[in-house]
C-alpha cells in the first residue's frame, strides 16, 4: 500500500537521542513531538518540522501516541474517533492517545474523496475505515519486529497487551522502549486487520480528547490563530453578489491613521489591516464605500421562484390524467446559509518563497492550491495548519477565506488574520439552494405508486464546484448531488422519472449539511406521507409496505414504531409524523411528536432511530443524531434566506434565528443494525427531521405544508413542552 | 484612555479607546482567548463572561464601562463551580464543536450562582446562548449534574435577593 513508507511512518531521525523534544505546534491544539533534525529537512525550515508531522502516529518514550488526524474536527468527532480506529489495531489503551491535525500530505487524502484532503459528505469514518485501522497495524507489526530483534526470539513467540509486547519468558517491553528501533524498519505492506469481533475500543464510547480543551476555553480554533506580528483584516464585501466597488472615499485619512496598515481596495471587496481587529473594524466604518450591480443580474427571491416555476412550466408534468388515484403537487424550500457559531475566518503569512495558512478548514488540498495560486509560489511551499473549526456544515469546505488572508497578508508583508462580521458571513456564504420540486404520482388499484414523476428546478450547484469536487463526480451523468434522496425512492414501484432542471439564480452555491438530502428528504417523506393519507392507510403501515428490499429502512421503521409507540393511542392533543430517509450510506428515521393550538406548535420528544453499519463510537452517533435534529428544525421551522437587488437581506441572528434551548424537546436516539464496516453518520440526521415535523403538523391539523419554513404558513411558538 | 478593573481575581489595567468593546479588548489585548465572538450584538453569548457577578454578553458592554468593576472570564472562573461544571460538561459529553461552550458555561455558572437548582422551565428561560450544533439538552443536562455536585449536604438555601 502506498500511503505507508518508511518515510511517512514513526517518524523520527535514527539520529535521535534519548531526549525528545516535546513543543508546541502553533494551530496544532496539542503539544506535537517533533524532531528538529527530521529527515529531509534542516534546522529552521519550517518544512523540516514538517516532515516529523508528516507520519502518522509517534510513539513516545513514556509510551503517548500522537496520531495525525486527517480529517477536520467540526465537532462531529473525527479527532477522537480516527485516533481510535488507530489504537484499535496498534492495542494501545485510549488514555495514551493524542490527536493533531495533519498537514496537507498525499497519504491523509480520503480514498472517498479520491485521495483529496477534503472533510464532507460523511465520508471520514467510513473513507478512513481501513486506512487509520492498517496505519495501527502496521505499527504494531514493526514494534513486535523490533522486540523479535532485541530479545533474538522468533516473531511467531510474541504478542501484544495493551502498550507493551509480551514473550512468555522474557517479559515485557513497552511500545516506548521499541519505537525508536521499529522507526527503522520497513512497515508491512499489507498488515492483517482484528476480525471485529475481537475489537476492544471500537465499537465503545470513548471520551472526545478535544473535549477538555473546549470546556476550558483553551482549545485553539480558527478565530484565536494569534502569530509573532500578526496584523488584523476586516473585509467588506460587495453586498450584491456580482457587484462591483464604485467607488472608495476617505482611504488616504484613514490609512493615515494611527495602527492602520492600509486600506487595500479590490474588484469586489476592500479591506482594511490595523494592528487590532476594533481598530481595523472602526478604519473601515470611516470609509465611504459605494458598490454598483450597473448591468450585473441582480435578481430577489421572487425572480428566482419565477424562474424556478417558468423551467417546472416549460419541462411539464406527468399526465396523469387518467388516473383515479393521484397526487399533483408542488413543494419548495428557500436558500439557507450555514450560520456556523463561529464566523469566517482565516489567517495566513505570506514570506519570502513560501506561505503558512492557519485556517478552520475542511478543505486542504484546495486550500494549499489557492494559497499558491495567490501567493506565486509552488503548492508544495504552502503549509496548511487546521485549527478546530468552530462549525462547518460545509461552508468550511471553500477557499474564500484563504483567498482573502493570503491576498492580505502579501500586501502588507505580515501575517494577517482576517474574521469577518457576522454579517459579513451570512451575507457571504455559500447558500444551501433554493428549490421547488413537482410530483406527478398515481397509486394503483393496490395503492401502490406505480407511476411516480418527480421534477426539480434548482441551481447547478455541482458547476460552481469544479476546483473542490473530485473528479469522479465529472464523469457521471446529471446533476448527481442535486438529485440525492429523489433519485430512487424506494416508494415507487413501477414507472419512475426524475429530473432536474438547472436554472441560474446568480447566487453562490454551497455544500449544506446533508446537501440534496435537506430538500429531497422534506419533498420525498413528505409526499409518501401524502400518498398514505390518498390510500387512508397509516403513515407506518404504508411505508412498511415498501420496505420489503429495503431491510435497513425496515428496521429504522420497526425501532420508530416501538419508541415512539406509534399505533397506541396518544395523550390526547399530541399527534405524530415519522420519515424515514436513506443518505450517505445510512438509513435514519425520526417520530416527531407535537401538539397544536391554533398555531402554536409546541414539541414533546423526537425519536430517532439510525442504522450506520458498523458503529466506532456509540455515543458520537448518538450525537451527531442529537445535534443534526435540531440543526435541521431550524431550517424546518424559519430557517430562510431572501434576496433583494442581488443580495441577501438577512444579517445577523434577529433575522436568521436559530433554534434556542427552549424549543429543543428531548431526543431518544437508537441505533439498530450493524454490520462489519461503518456507513455515514454525520449529515444523516438532517434529511428526515423537516417532513417528520410536516408530517405530524398534518396528523395534528389536517394542513399539509409543502413550502419551507413552516413559519411562512403562519405556525409559530415551537416551544418544547417541560413537565 | 487608562482603565482599571478587577480582571479573573487580579487588578488589570488597559490603555485603549473606551468605546471599544470589552470582547475585544479581552481577546486581542489581553490575549484570552476563550471569550469568543459569534454575532457582536449580544444575540449568541458565545462572548458571556461575569461582569460584577453578572452573565453579561461583552460584545455589548464598552471597556470604558468596566472601570472599577470585577469580570471574570473563563479562564478565571472560581472553584467550585469550575470543577462542577468541568465535570459535568465531560461526563456529559457536551461539546462537539465547541465554540459556544465558553459562553455556555459562562451562562449556566451565573445562573446556578442565583439559582443552585434551578428546574427545566428556568434553564429555558436563562439559558439563551445559542448553540448551531444543537448540544442543548446535553447542556441540561450537565447544569443539573452540576447543580446536584454543587449541593452541599443537608440540602440548598436559596441565595438572597433571588426574586
Amino acid at each position: 500500500m502506498s500511503r505507508l513508507t518508511r518515510r511517512a511512518f514513526l517518524s523520527r531521525s535514527a539520529g535521535f537521542g534519548a531526549g525528545l523534544l516535546l513543543g508546541a505546534c502553533s494551530g496544532c491544539n496539542e503539544p506535537v513531538i517533533f524532531a528538529p533534525r527530521a529527515r529531509g529537512g534542516t534546522p529552521g525550515n519550517p518544512m523540516a518540522e514538517d516532515a516529523a508531522m508528516l507520519g502518522w502516529l509517534l510513539v513516545s518514550p513514556e509510551g503517548i501516541v500522537t496520531v495525525s488526524i486527517p480529517s477536520s474536527e467540526m465537532g462531529q468527532g473525527v479527532y477522537t474517533n480516527l485516533a481510535l480506529l488507530v489504537a484499535e489495531e496498534l492495542d494501545v489503551d485510549f488514555a495514551s492517545v493524542r490527536a493533531v491535525h495533519a498537514p496537507v500530505g498525499k497519504q491523509f487524502g480520503n480514498p472517498r474523496m479520491r485521495g483529496g484532503q477534503l472533510t464532507g459528505g460523511s465520508t471520514s469514518t467510513v473513507g478512513f475505515w481501513e486506512p487509520m485501522r492498517e496505519v495501527g497495524a502496521a505499527a504494531r507489526q514493526m514494534l513486535l519486529s523490533a522486540a523479535a530483534a532485541r530479545w533474538e526470539v522468533p516473531l511467531s513467540s510474541l504478542d501484544t497487551r495493551p502498550g507493551v509486547v509480551f514473550h512468555s519468558e522474557k517479559g515485557e517491553l513497552p511500545y516506548g522502549a521499541l519505537a525508536e528501533d521499529a522507526a527503522t524498519l520497513a512497515p508491512p505492506g499489507n498488515p492483517r486487520l482484528k476480525d471485529p469481533l475481537d475489537f476492544r475500543l471500537i465499537g465503545t464510547s470513548v471520551k472526545r480528547l478535544d473535549s477538555p480543551a473546549k470546556v476550558a476555553g483553551t482549545a485553539v480554533f480558527g478565530i484565536d490563530v494569534v502569530r509573532p506580528g500578526m496584523a488584523h483584516g476586516v473585509v467588506l464585501q460587495s453586498p450584491a453578489f456580482k457587484g462591483r466597488v464604485e467607488l472608495v472615499k476617505g482611504a488616504e485619512a484613514v490609512r493615515a491613521r494611527t495602527g492602520v496598515l492600509g486600506v487595500f481596495v479590490y474588484d469586489t471587496w476592500l479591506a482594511v489591516v490595523a494592528e487590532g481587529r476594533w481598530q481595523a473594524g472602526q478604519a473601515l466604518k470611516a470609509l465611504e464605500v459605494r458598490f454598483t450591480t450597473a448591468g450585473a443580474p441582480a435578481p430577489g427571491t421572487e425572480d428566482h421562484r419565477a424562474a424556478l416555476a417558468a423551467a417546472l412550466d416549460k419541462k411539464g408534468k406527468a399526465d396523469l390524467s387518467d388516473e383515479p388515484t393521484r397526487l399533483d403537487v408542488e413543494y419548495e424550500v428557500p436558500f439557507l446559509e450555514h450560520a456556523t457559531m463561529s464566523p469566517i475566518n482565516c489567517t495566513a503569512h505570506v514570506y519570502k518563497g513560501g506561505v503558512e495558512v492557519w485556517a478552520p478548514t475542511q478543505a486542504q488540498s484546495s486550500s494549499q492550491e489557492v494559497a499558491a495560486e495567490v501567493a506565486g509560489v509552488e503548492p508544495e511551499r504552502v503549509r496548511i495548519h487546521t485549527t478546530y473549526l468552530g462549525g462547518g456544515f460545509g461552508r468550511r469546505a471553500e477557499t474564500d477565506f484563504v483567498r482573502q488572508a493570503v491576498t492580505l497578508s502579501k500586501a502588507v508583508g505580515r501575517p494577517v488574520k482576517v474574521v469577518w462580521s457576522r454579517e459579513e458571513t451570512t451575507g457571504h456564504g455559500f447558500y444551501r439552494p433554493a428549490v421547488r420540486s413537482r410530483f406527478q404520482v398515481a397509486l394503483n388499484g393496490a395503492g401502490e405508486p406505480y407511476r411516480w414523476a418527480n421534477q426539480l428546478a434548482l441551481p447547478y450547484l455541482l458547476m460552481q464546484k469544479v476546483a473542490v469536487v473530485p473528479d469522479v463526480v465529472w464523469e457521471m451523468t446529471g446533476d448527481v448531488i442535486g438529485i440525492h434522496g429523489a433519485k430512487r425512492p424506494p416508494y415507487a414501484t413501477g414507472d419512475l422519472d426524475v429530473d432536474t432542471l438547472h436554472v441560474d439564480l446568480h447566487t453562490p452555491l454551497g455544500f449544506f449539511r446533508s446537501v440534496g438530502h435537506s430538500y429531497n428528504g422534506f419533498f420525498v417523506e413528505s409526499v409518501v406521507d401524502e400518498l398514505a393519507a390518498l390510500n387512508k392507510e397509516d403513515p407506518a403501515r404504508f411505508r412498511r409496505r415498501f420496505y420489503g428490499e429495503h431491510p435497513r429502512h425496515l428496521a429504522v421503521l420497526d425501532a420508530l414504531v416501538e419508541l415512539s409507540k406509534w399505533h397506541q393511542p396518544r395523550a390526547p392533543g399530541r399527534h405524530v409524523g415519522m420519515a424515514v430517509h436513506a443518505s450517505f450510506g445510512s438509513v435514519v428515521g425520526q417520530v416527531v411528536e407535537i401538539s397544536v393550538k391554533g398555531r402554536e406548535v409546541t414539541f414533546h420528544r423526537v425519536w430517532c432511530a439510525i442504522e450506520c453499519g458498523l458503529v466506532v463510537n456509540p455515543d458520537s452517533v448518538r450525537a451527531q443524531m442529537e445535534g443534526g435534529i435540531v440543526f435541521g428544525l431550524t431550517g424546518a421551522t424559519r430557517g430562510k434566506i431572501t434576496m433583494k437587488d442581488g443580495a441577501v437581506m438577512q444579517s445577523n441572528f434577529h433575522d436568521y434565528p436559530l433554534l434556542g434551548m427552549a424549543e429543543t424537546p428531548p431526543i431518544e436516539v437508537r441505533i439498530v443494525g450493524g454490520g462489519t464496516e461503518p456507513t455515514g453518520v454525520g449529515e444523516t440526521a438532517v434529511g428526515p427531521i423537516a417532513p417528520a415535523l410536516g408530517n405530524a403538523i398534518f396528523a395534528a391539523t389536517g394542513e399539509r405544508v409543502r413550502r419551507l419554513p413552516f413559519s411562512d404558513a403562519g405556525f409559530r411558538g415551537w416551544k418544547a413542552f417541560r413537565g | 484612555m487608562k482603565i482599571e478593573f478587577t480582571l479573573n481575581g487580579e487588578a488589570t489595567a488597559l490603555d485603549a479607546d473606551p468605546g471599544m468593546p470589552l470582547l475585544w479588548a479581552l481577546r486581542d489585548d489581553l490575549g484570552l482567548m476563550g471569550t469568543k465572538f459569534g454575532c457582536g450584538v449580544g444575540l449568541c453569548g458565545a462572548c458571556t463572561v461575569h461582569f460584577n457577578g453578572v452573565a453579561l454578553r461583552s460584545c455589548s458592554l464598552a471597556v470604558g464601562a468596566v472601570a472599577g468593576a470585577v469580570v471574570t472570564t473563563i479562564e478565571g472562573l472560581g472553584s467550585p463551580q469550575r470543577e462542577a461544571l468541568t465535570e459535568a460538561w465531560l461526563q456529559e459529553e457536551v461539546p462537539q464543536c465547541g465554540y459556544c461552550q465558553t459562553g455556555q458555561i459562562m451562562a449556566a455558572a451565573a445562573m446556578l450562582s442565583k439559582h443552585p437548582q434551578p428546574d427545566d422551565a428556568l434553564i429555558d428561560q436563562q439559558m439563551t446562548n445559542l448553540c448551531r450544533c444543537g448540544t442543548y439538552n446535553r447542556i441540561r443536562r450537565a447544569i443539573h449534574r452540576a447543580a446536584s455536585a454543587l449541593t452541599p449536604p443537608g440540602g440548598v438555601k436559596e441565595a438572597e435577593g433571588t426574586p
